[in-house]
């Protein structure tokens, strides 16, 4: 084989393999996009696993722990201060891991007109999250309140008798955010 | 020396690129040569960095003294948000990607990338987004003002110059990972025979790593800012918390890619060091396939470690506590780095000309820059120092003797070979004195007032700041200052500097020394050389 | 010949060293080098921790440049030093030298850790605040006490200035971290923070009690601080959150159980009545007066000056688009009506929020303000009964 013929067949070679491996790169492409995107549901996930978000609501039977306390306070906020007022009818309450609690929110419409609001759950500590099981609430739904109307909000949970021991008080909060324009784009 | 082996290339295949014959500097619009593509680059990526450091001259300006002087506090943080991108995508990343378009195909023994075409498009594509990027302050509204890392609900609230920022960083982040593929491409497939993976001068294998960094990055980074754009526009909510969002995701998303980002601005610099201070040591690389393995550790620590940035989101003491050890564990690569360069100069025979006194520069900063890196990678130091200058410090004192002093080193190293013109050394050591000491004057104060608690991203201080800041301002504008000689440097080497060796540095080994004349012909290794 | 400028040039470099020690030392005094003295326990374990690690990285700092220094000088060709071409190459080295560093590193993360764990206490706290970061400053609710307040810098801008003016009053020695109402808290209880953020992300960092958290909108985020020593502390904002992200300082007053005691009587008769949100007009306000023109503007300007300026600038014009100006605003020149509802709710998606926090005859005198001023000359008065209808 010349020379001249074997640098031929060499660039010849290159470029089929550089095709092959541009292929194999622009691959990688759409593959993490994917991964980006699954970030989001996968995210959510977590979060749910963790009780970060704690949207879901399991019923689940548990033996209730007599053997100790925890404090749960409760917690209200207005993203944006918008003209509602927005309380927890109970501050506090000391339960026995396991037992099931109802308590209430209070909300009221101080605007003139109908206000939609959507509620936004978050529980503290962190670690907290997992064990804190919220069987009825009002989160992530929307609510609408006509003008100077005022309503009790339930939320029916318990706390989950594996709670570490070390976790004696734990905070729930809402964050009301105010959707009414997002609703009537919609 | 075979020479003759660049002048007797056969012409047996398509001759797409060879625009240069009919003259002119408009070749540049359709040139597909590597080498010119590879000057466009570095030209653009020049003015960006004098750009980015004017942006950043009128931030130091404004901290010269407490209370608003120059700027209204807005612009201060448009100013900080583009200046950060202007220097990430406008001037380092090009700059890099110019080095590599010259040399990999000269260190690998290549006629020129394997996608020209594509090289082409990935050089202009950044025409338009530099601009979008820079138009943005004209726009109602102004540029994007959230700092660089973009997080919701801030960036929301921008006008439309925020999407016009990301706009371009979409395109920038395009003609990056077309330039990765290109990288790649060539060095798996593209070397001449006999040169082997671990035969490849170490700038090669740094940019191999980096460019797969850039392909498993980009694209997350443009899935994030699109899921930005469509809460801005189309009313998802993945950043709302009203819609069952969470601000936070979007700061995992954005680290995941932000932290491989931060290497893929470090990992050529080590690359352009580890060639040139052998050449300078008269002593081959202490170490090369620790470095290769080093460098490839730190590539894929680097995608582990993204919580680090966000210590103080709330994150569960066992969150912190992975990220930390992670974080530490990136100094043992980077260790093994300093110490491969050290040795590389132990029982070597040194001279000091501008490329290896920048090297040095290089070394001494950049573990200086590591140390404080070490500090804040301790969850519960970082929650004192998080968001301070000390943060600002630590990242200036990484990538700017990091990445640019790498670059300034290379751009003096390689100078003859690109032109066959020798700068002018006295002017390169006067540059070198006064970056370093004004780069220390500058940034060396800036530990002391994250340490005394004063926030980044801040137009106004409290007085207890004034002393250390004035002290910053008047590094800053003798850092900028000393850049202007490097430019006067390049010009004039280019216009009328004497002529430079065919082998200018004696123990350089790489190719493009060893087999191709200065300056390097317009087209190399039509033949390929073959490697024993 | 070589030999003596060697060693001129060392004593010159050892001379010059002494002098720049000599200069520092007594300048140093004054100016902060290093963490602001801790006043929790887990601040105190930071502060150690950073010391701790600052000595390790100072010794390996000299080992490393020591060895780069030496080779330096020692293996320069001009002092013939031969090329050792065989050295390039040990796995004993690379083994060695990969080792020490991760035992060093073993060594830092063992008290790292133990300061992380021991940051994080989920116990019942003595008491619980909630902090809320807004665009730009800070409110804070006492859960068990019905109180909450504002807390906002009370640097005036006259001491701030305006780009190309100077700026007319000089700045006082707590200039941009003073605040009007600041966190109190009492002496050596464990004071459970929950933060959160009105708008976007926020970042509340006092230095000395060891905290930094981000108030993330629609989230708590709990951290916690026990300060030990009484005094007063202060911090700043540490995450960008819009135009005046450095203009919202934090000042915590740690008193004695006795001293927070009168504070908290205070406090209750000053913001009891409001609940924790911010909606509710102020305790017992005389909303029946009518005022004229000269005396609402008069007032009106005093508030705008304190909550409005910073935006809409004092001409009126504002800095557009982000901010709007009011001269000529079709706002501002139509209905009362329609400018009250912005002043009480904000305005969905901009940085215009709610300013429910003030008080009627202070909305009225704003509003009346902005009516007839800056070339606007509506006439229209708008009374503190006015803005008391609206929020209902």
């Amino acid at each position: 084989m010349t020379e001249l013929a074997y640098q031929a067949e060499m660039r010849e070679e290159q470029r089929r393999n550089s095709r092959a491996t541009l292929g194999k790169l622009l691959l990688i492409i759409p593959v993490m996009l994917m991964f980006c995107a699954s970030m989001v549901p996968l995210y959510r996930q977590i979060c749910e696993v963790m009780g970060i978000s704690a949207s879901k609501a399991v019923a689940q039977n548990s033996q209730v722990d007599f053997s100790r306390k925890v404090s749960v306070q409760f917690d209200a906020g207005l993203n944006r201060n918008f003209a509602w007022q927005f309380v927890p009818v109970d501050k506090q309450v000391e339960i026995n891991p396991g037992q099931v609690v109802t308590i209430s929110y209070r909300v009221t419409n101080k605007m003139s007109h109908a206000t939609t609001g959507r509620a936004v759950p978050s529980i503290g500590p962190v670690e907290a999250g997992l064990y804190f099981q919220k069987l009825a609430c009002f989160c992530f739904s929307n609510q609408t309140l006509q003008a100077g109307e005022t309503r009790d909000m339930p939320v029916t949970f318990y706390v989950d008798p594996k709670l570490p021991k070390d976790i004696g008080s734990i905070v729930l909060s809402y964050t009301f955010f105010n959707v009414t324009d997002e609703q009537q784009k919609s | 020396m075979s020479n003759a082996a660049t002048h007797a290339g056969t012409h047996d295949h398509d001759h797409s690129h060879d625009h240069h014959d009919h003259g002119g500097w408009t070749r540049y619009f359709t040139t597909t040569n590597h080498k010119d593509i590879g000057t466009m680059y570095l030209w653009f990526a020049f003015i960006m960095f004098f750009v980015g450091g004017s942006m950043a001259l009128l931030l130091r300006a404004e901290l010269f003294s407490p209370g608003l002087q120059i700027v209204q506090p807005e612009i201060f943080n448009s100013l900080t948000t583009v200046h950060a991108l202007v220097m990430i995508f406008g001037a380092v990343m090009p700059a890099f990607v110019g080095f590599a378009n010259w040399l990999i195909p000269m260190q690998v023994g290549a006629a020129d990338m394997a996608f020209p075409r594509m090289n082409n498009w990935s050089f202009w594509i950044m025409i338009p987004a530099s601009i979008l990027l820079m138009a943005s302050f004209f726009v109602p509204g102004g540029a994007a003002a959230s700092g660089w890392t973009l997080y919701p609900p801030l960036v929301t609230q921008g006008g439309i110059g925020t999407d016009m920022t990301i706009l371009a960083i979409h395109l920038l982040g395009a003609s990056s990972i077309m330039g990765s593929i290109n990288i790649i491409t060539t060095i798996l497939n593209l070397r001449a025979p006999g040169m082997t993976l671990m035969k490849m001068p170490l700038f090669c294998w740094t940019w191999l790593i980096t460019a797969y960094l850039l392909i498993a990055t980009m694209p997350v980074l443009a899935g994030a800012i699109t899921m930005l754009l469509t809460d801005r526009h189309f009313g998802t909510s993945f950043f709302n918390a009203a819609g069952g969002g969470d601000p936070t995701m979007f700061m995992h998303i954005f680290w995941f890619f932000g932290h491989p980002e931060v290497y893929i601005l470090i990992l050529p610099a080590f690359g352009i060091v580890s060639q040139i201070i052998p050449a300078f040591a008269r002593k081959p690389l202490f170490g090369y396939a620790s470095m290769v393995y080093a460098t490839a550790a730190i590539a894929i620590l680097s995608f582990i470690v993204w919580g680090h940035h966000m210590f103080t989101v709330g994150m569960p003491a066992a969150g912190q506590l992975f990220f930390m050890y992670a974080t530490m564990l990136i100094a043992v690569p980077t260790g093994v780095k300093i110490f491969n360069w050290i040795s590389t100069m132990w029982r070597g025979s040194m001279t000091f000309e501008t490329p290896m006194l920048f090297c040095i520069g290089f070394l001494c900063m950049f573990t200086l820059g590591g140390f404080s890196g070490l500090v804040l990678s301790i969850a519960a130091v970082d929650i004192t120092l998080h968001n301070t200058y000390y943060v600002v410090a630590h990242f200036h004192y990484v990538l700017f003797p990091g990445a640019i002093w790498g670059l300034t080193a290379g751009v003096y190293f390689w100078l003859p070979k690109f032109t066959g013109k020798m700068y002018n050394e006295t002017l390169g050591k006067w540059h070198f004195w006064i970056s370093a000491i004004a780069f220390n004057i500058t940034f060396f104060p800036q530990h002391f007032l994250g340490l005394a608690g004063m926030p980044r991203r801040i137009p106004d201080y409290a007085l207890q700041f004034t002393e250390w800041n004035q002290i910053s301002t008047v590094g800053a504008f003798l850092l900028g200052a000393s850049q202007l000689i490097f430019l006067y440097n390049v010009v004039t080497t280019i216009r009328s500097g004497e002529k430079a060796k065919d082998k200018q540095w004696e123990a350089a080994d790489s190719l493009e020394w060893t087999h191709l004349p200065s300056p390097a012909p317009y087209h190399t290794f039509e033949t390929a050389p073959v490697i024993k | 010949m070589k030999k003596i400028k060697n060693s001129s040039i060392w004593a010159g470099f050892v001379a010059l060293a002494l002098a720049l020690l000599g200069f520092m030392t007594p300048a140093l005094a004054s100016y902060d080098v290093n963490i602001p003295p801790p006043a929790t326990p887990i601040s105190t374990q930071i502060y150690g921790l950073h010391m701790y690690i600052l000595w390790i990285c100072v010794v390996i700092f000299f080992i490393v440049f020591g060895a780069m220094f030496y080779s330096i000088f020692k293996f320069r060709k001009s002092k013939g030093a031969q090329p050792d071409v065989n050295f390039h190459e040990s796995t004993l080295i690379e083994i060695i030298w990969t080792t020490i560093p991760f035992v060093i590193l073993l060594a830092i993360a063992i008290p790292a850790t133990k300061t992380v764990l021991d940051m994080k206490d989920a116990s019942n706290p003595d008491m619980t605040i909630k902090v809320t970061g807004y665009q730009w400053g800070w409110r804070y609710d006492y859960a068990a006490e019905d109180v909450g307040f504002y807390s906002n810098l009370a640097t005036p801008w006259s001491q701030i200035g305006q780009p190309g003016e100077t700026a007319p009053e000089t700045k006082n020695p707590d200039y941009l971290l003073e605040v009007d109402n600041p966190l109190v808290v009492p002496v050596g209880k464990r004071v459970r923070l929950l933060v959160t953020s009105n708008d976007v992300i926020h970042g509340w960092y006092v230095p000395q009690l060891g905290v930094n958290q981000y108030g993330i909108p629609g989230f708590i985020k709990d951290v916690w601080f026990r300060a030990d020593k009484a005094g007063t502390y202060k911090g700043q904002c540490s995450q960008i959150c819009g135009k005046l992200h450095g203009y919202m300082p934090i000042t915590v007053i740690v008193k004695s159980d006795a001293d927070y005691a009168t504070w908290l009587v205070e406090a209750k008769t000053k913001w009891g009545s409001k609940p924790a949100v911010a909606v509710a007009q102020p305790a017992e306000e005389d909303t029946s007066k009518k005022l004229g023109l000269a005396e609402l503007k008069a007032d009106g300007e005093k508030v705008y000056a304190a909550n409005c300026v910073a935006c809409h600038q004092a001409n009126g014009k504002g800095m557009p688009p982000a901010f709007p100006p009011l001269a000529g605003s079709k706002v501002v020149l139509g209905a009362a009506s329609q400018q009250i509802d912005v002043m009480l709710n904000g305005r969905a998606g901009t940085a215009m929020q709610s300013f429910a926090k003030l008080s009627n005859s202070e909305l009225a005198a704003v509003i009346t303000y902005t009516k007839n001023s800056f070339g606007n000359s509506t006439g229209v008065l708008v009374q503190a009964a006015d803005v008391k209808a609206a929020r209902k």
